[in-house]
């Protein structure tokens, strides 16, 4: 019943031509002259620790002073960043019994510990509970076309439980999508500039909503003849299935900027191949900036592997292309095994090369947040970036120290170009930060024995 | 002969704790303590089944669902995400779906409900001077029944009825066809597979005719219900274990079944792996899409000819000398290539290779990206043959690669495991094993060197409770895991879990005794293991847990 409602408000809010047979609006992608922007959050996420050492900036008092080599490509930004060290996964560190890579991605965002779901495989788990991003998404986002955007730089799907950062809802993972193209679809698919419109459009939309209708009924019906434990998956799929009507008829939001419009995919590339993983990033950073920009979604995740990536950086030179110092017979691969090499000079020498490259994709999305116009300021004004990682150092698996930073403009909600240091403190308590910033008021977030102080102070 | 072959035992106990796991540290465990035999004879209390949680149909029977519905092999779940598998094989039971995939479904269903549009008259035959109407009337019942695999329901009739009259009334009668098939492909009576709850729950009930015909077809062809079984249902024929046994052993005789046993060895032996896995090196050059796809190949038909054609099927699968190879696979084996441009039944290079274990798709599955890995290859016979869970690193686990020295051998670079207390526990049930995999490569090619030395394939079985040995090469590992009753008790388990979609719980024990005892008896051959299970209590029932109220 409480769907049924929730479905007739949607309807009402999208629009009176809706339920009636006449045609239904079609989404248009285009500018609009909006009120003041919305707030984003954009998570930037790459794998396998840091290097502390190489990692922490030099500050005077907390103001940020001589960036550290991993840091450096962020210089032109210095003044909108705000390192965090000291943050741990203390969820993770007091209650779970696994503690590597997997456990360190499920908790990242959703501040809770892991499940095993498999009692034959008790190597795989999966969060139990809503992550940050989604949490915000279905508030802030709830307009926009999509709650929330995941665009992954080959994140092998297999094994979710190592590729998801974002959870629907306990134990319900939304691995990130890996190809540019399908992000694209997603996003632009069968949005056409105001004025460009094909009759047949507004047909094939009238259609689609006539069957996600008999398909929400039939999920209605199914819902409470199951039990208890089958029901909630009957309300996840409804929840998705009423998302997807609402993106189908959506199209550019109230704050789309000037700049907006449907992005140009480049020569091809090929979303498994190594050697094209710059080239992937550089389309995954511009479709995402774009769909903020269009006002398409406010809540997006860039993904940078899953987490313990053994992405080879080959680009960087041809050093990168084996592992000499690797037993051919170690599972560990690419980054992976350098991160567990990492007390070996040469090893180490190639993973502040491969962090520092990380640093320069941050750098350059900035760019693009701040080149996109929006009135009087930038869509990095109203964005906020947050960089995080699944572990503090990826070859001893520590949950301490995460390097987190923290990137935003002038209409950002804390001073930043500063560093700050919140040893020992549980993340949880970040997460409760980001949730204020962004409007969401929370009193707890993820395991609630983990949020007390509230969100951070000194951000602020 | 095997020890325990064509005499029912039980072994319960195994069937209660072979999930707690081998327990690294602790000693190990007793399996085959049979119960007490009288407990057979015991006066057939009622059923009490476990609960099965919902399950959604996983990419391969999406796939073969609507080749069988709309004659449609273009296979459009290869688009999807990946299964979840539990307990090895893919039930997508545990996530709820998400918008994502959600997308998926609805593009799916247009692209399958216009590739049939040429065929409607076919799928939904209107001769004149019968009304449109009344035809489309005709083809919801039909195919509504075919995907949701039981007559609609009155809501469900009047919902597509008004989907198709609205439609019509708009776009014409195809397009309110299509938009019919689009609609049944997105239900969730198509995409689950139902057992819905009857009163408060907390109870055991018999599943429905319907419910055990989608059980019957998804374990047996991988594939919904033909016409001819959803009336089998409805007559009641599958109301009773002979009934279901006559049902199964129709289904046998139809090619679906081979769907259905190569789908198990698939998921069994981790084969979608090789869909997907690279490979680094030396190898790479070597490991061409062809050989990928003939590896996979190879052992799909070794599987379902060993569990169809009767027999021993666990001896053979072990152990037989004998597989199928293509041109690609036999240069790959160093076997004559067979004379046809397909594949055919051979002989094994003598000494090299016998049974799945030494077929280039498991070890190519369970190796590193550059060379065979002992840990996978161990933990694979260790997990999918013993059915002894190994459990994950323990949270101190430093995980410092050392430097590669390859002045090492490799058992002494793998000591290394086995050096601090924390590691040794579990890699000792791994390693020791996998070494005896040491003459296969990354992709199994045969080598008597490596690194310029002898290959040394010694290896240790050990905790196995009865099957203890030291032994020399994987053919020798082959020989002494067939005769093992654990391994054999093992295999029906993976059957069960296959059928079932879920890893099995102490409800299940008598089910798993009596289809064990059943394989046991008919000198274990597959098929009378199949049967077995779909007579069992455990496939005929389904549980469901008490709710708060």
């Amino acid at each position: 019943m409480r769907h049924r409602l929730a479905r007739r408000r949607l309807l009402g809010a999208l629009g009176a031509g809706l339920g009636a047979a006449s045609v239904p609006f079609v989404p248009w992608l285009d500018a609009r002259a909006g009120g003041p922007p919305p707030r984003r959050i954009l998570f930037f996420f790459t794998s396998n620790g840091t290097i502390h050492e190489r990692w922490l900036p030099e500050a005077r008092g907390e103001r940020l002073d001589k960036l550290s080599p991993i840091l450096a490509p962020l210089e032109r930004h210095k003044s909108r960043l705000l390192v965090l060290d000291g943050l741990r996964h203390q969820v993770i560190i007091e209650k779970s019994d696994r503690t590597g890579h997997a456990a360190g991605i499920n908790t990242a965002l959703t501040g809770r510990n892991n499940e095993i779901t498999d009692p034959a495989q008790p190597l795989h788990s999966l969060a139990t509970g809503v992550s940050v991003d989604q949490l915000i998404g279905a508030r802030v986002g709830a307009g926009a076309k999509l709650r929330s955007i995941e665009a992954g730089v080959q994140v092998e799907p297999y094994n979710k439980d190592y590729a998801s950062l974002s959870y629907a809802g306990p134990k319900a993972p939304i691995p990130p999508e890996s190809s540019p193209y399908r992000v694209f679809d997603r996003l632009f698919k069968g949005l056409r500039p105001r004025g460009a419109a094909d009759p047949e459009d507004a047909f094939a939309l009238e259609d689609r909503r006539r069957v996600l209708e008999a398909v929400s009924s039939d999920l209605d019906a199914l819902r409470p003849r199951l039990p208890a434990s089958d029901r909630v998956k009957m309300e996840a799929h409804l929840d998705a299935v009423r998302a997807l009507e609402h993106s189908l008829t959506t199209g550019a939001g109230a704050a789309a900027a000037s700049a907006c419009a449907k992005p140009a995919l480049g020569p091809r590339v090929h979303p498994w191949k190594n050697d094209d993983i710059p080239a992937i990033a550089r389309l995954q950073t511009d479709l995402v900036v774009m769909a903020l920009a269009c006002d398409l979604t406010r809540v997006a995740t860039i993904q940078f592997g899953r987490a313990g990536a053994g992405h080879r950086f080959t680009w960087l030179g041809g050093e990168f292309a084996q592992d000499p110092q690797v037993d051919p017979g170690s599972l560990a691969r690419g980054l992976h095994a350098l991160a567990h090499r990492e007390s070996h000079p040469e090893s180490r020498a190639k993973l502040v090369r491969a962090h520092t490259w990380y640093a320069e994709q941050l750098a350059y999305l900035l760019d693009r947040l701040a080149a996109v116009r929006e009135g009087e300021r930038t869509l990095l004004d109203s964005t906020l970036v947050v960089w995080l990682n699944e572990l503090g150092t990826g070859g001893d698996h520590s949950h301490e120290r995460l390097p987190w930073v923290l990137a935003t403009g002038a209409r950002g909600p804390w001073k930043t170009g500063r560093l700050l240091s919140f040893p020992g403190q549980p993340h949880n308590r970040l997460l409760l930060s980001l949730c204020h910033a962004m409007g969401v008021d929370v009193k707890e977030f993820g395991d609630p024995d983990y949020c007390k102080g509230g969100p951070l102070t000194g951000l602020g | 002969m095997v020890r325990g072959a064509g005499r029912p035992r039980s072994f319960a106990v195994v069937g209660a704790f072979a999930l707690v796991g081998v327990g690294c540290a602790r000693a190990p465990r007793q399996v085959d303590a049979p119960s007490t035999p009288t407990r057979a004879h015991a006066v057939r209390a009622a059923v009490v089944a476990a609960p099965s949680p919902l399950r959604r149909l996983s990419n391969e029977e999406y796939d073969n669902s609507v080749r069988d519905l709309l004659g449609d092999a273009t296979r459009p779940a290869s688009a999807f995400p990946p299964d979840e598998a539990v307990g090895g094989f893919e039930s997508n039971s545990v996530s709820p779906v998400t918008q994502p995939l959600v997308e998926r479904y609805q593009l799916a269903a247009e692209t399958l409900a216009a590739a049939a549009r040429p065929r409607l008259g076919e799928l939904a035959p209107c001769p004149p001077p019968e009304a449109p109407r009344a035809c489309a009337a005709r083809f919801v019942e039909r195919f509504g029944r075919a995907a949701f695999r039981r007559p609609l329901d009155p809501r469900e009739r009047a919902s597509l009825s008004a989907l198709y009259d609205e439609t019509a009334r708009r776009r014409g009668h195809e397009r309110a066809l299509s938009l019919v098939i689009e609609a049944v492909l997105q239900s969730p009576s198509f995409l689950y597979r139902a057992e819905p709850a009857q009163g408060g729950g907390g109870a055991t009930r018999p599943l429905s005719g319907y419910e055990l015909a989608t059980r019957l077809s998804y374990f047996l062809w991988a594939s919904t219900p033909d016409p001819a079984l959803l009336d089998e249902a409805a007559s009641g024929a599958l109301d009773t274990a002979d009934g279901v046994e006559t049902v199964a052993r129709r289904l046998f005789a139809d090619p679906r079944a081979l769907d259905g046993v190569r789908s198990f060895f698939r998921q069994w032996l981790d084969l979608r792996e090789l869909e997907t896995l690279s490979r680094e090196g030396e190898a790479l050059s070597r490991f061409t899409p062809e050989l990928r796809r003939a590896m996979a190949e190879e052992t799909l038909r070794f599987g379902a000819h060993v569990t169809l054609s009767g027999g021993d099927v666990v001896e053979a699968l072990l152990t037989s000398d004998e597989s199928f190879v293509d041109a690609t696979l036999a240069r790959h084996y160093g076997v004559p290539a067979p004379a046809g441009a397909g594949f055919e039944r051979v002989r094994l290079p003598s000494g090299q290779r016998a049974g799945v274990l030494t077929h280039a798709s498991v070890l190519t599955v369970h190796a590193s990206a550059e060379d065979a890995s002992p840990i996978l290859r161990g933990k694979f016979v260790r997990e999918r043959l013993l059915c002894q869970p190994v459990p994950p690193p323990p949270p101190d686990a430093v995980i410092s690669l050392p430097r590669f020295d390859p002045a090492e051998t490799k058992k002494e670079r793998f000591a290394r495991h086995r050096m601090a207390p924390a590691c040794a526990s579990c890699h000792r049930m791994m390693d020791p094993i996998g070494f005896g995999f040491e003459h296969y490569d990354s992709i199994g090619a045969w080598r008597d060197r490596e690194a310029e030395r002898a290959v040394d394939a010694t290896g240790v079985l050990g905790s196995t409770g009865d099957a203890d040995t030291a032994f020399d090469g994987a053919l020798e590992l082959g020989r002494r895991l067939a005769a093992s009753p654990r391994v054999r008790r093992c295999v029906a388990t993976q059957w069960m879990r296959a059928a079932l979609g879920r890893t099995e719980r102490a409800e299940d024990a008598p089910s798993l005794d009596a289809a064990y005892a059943a394989f046991a008896a008919a000198g274990f051959d597959g098929r009378a293991l199949l049967v077995a299970i779909a007579r069992s209590d455990a496939f005929r029932h389904v549980g469901f847990e008490k709710e708060a109220p």
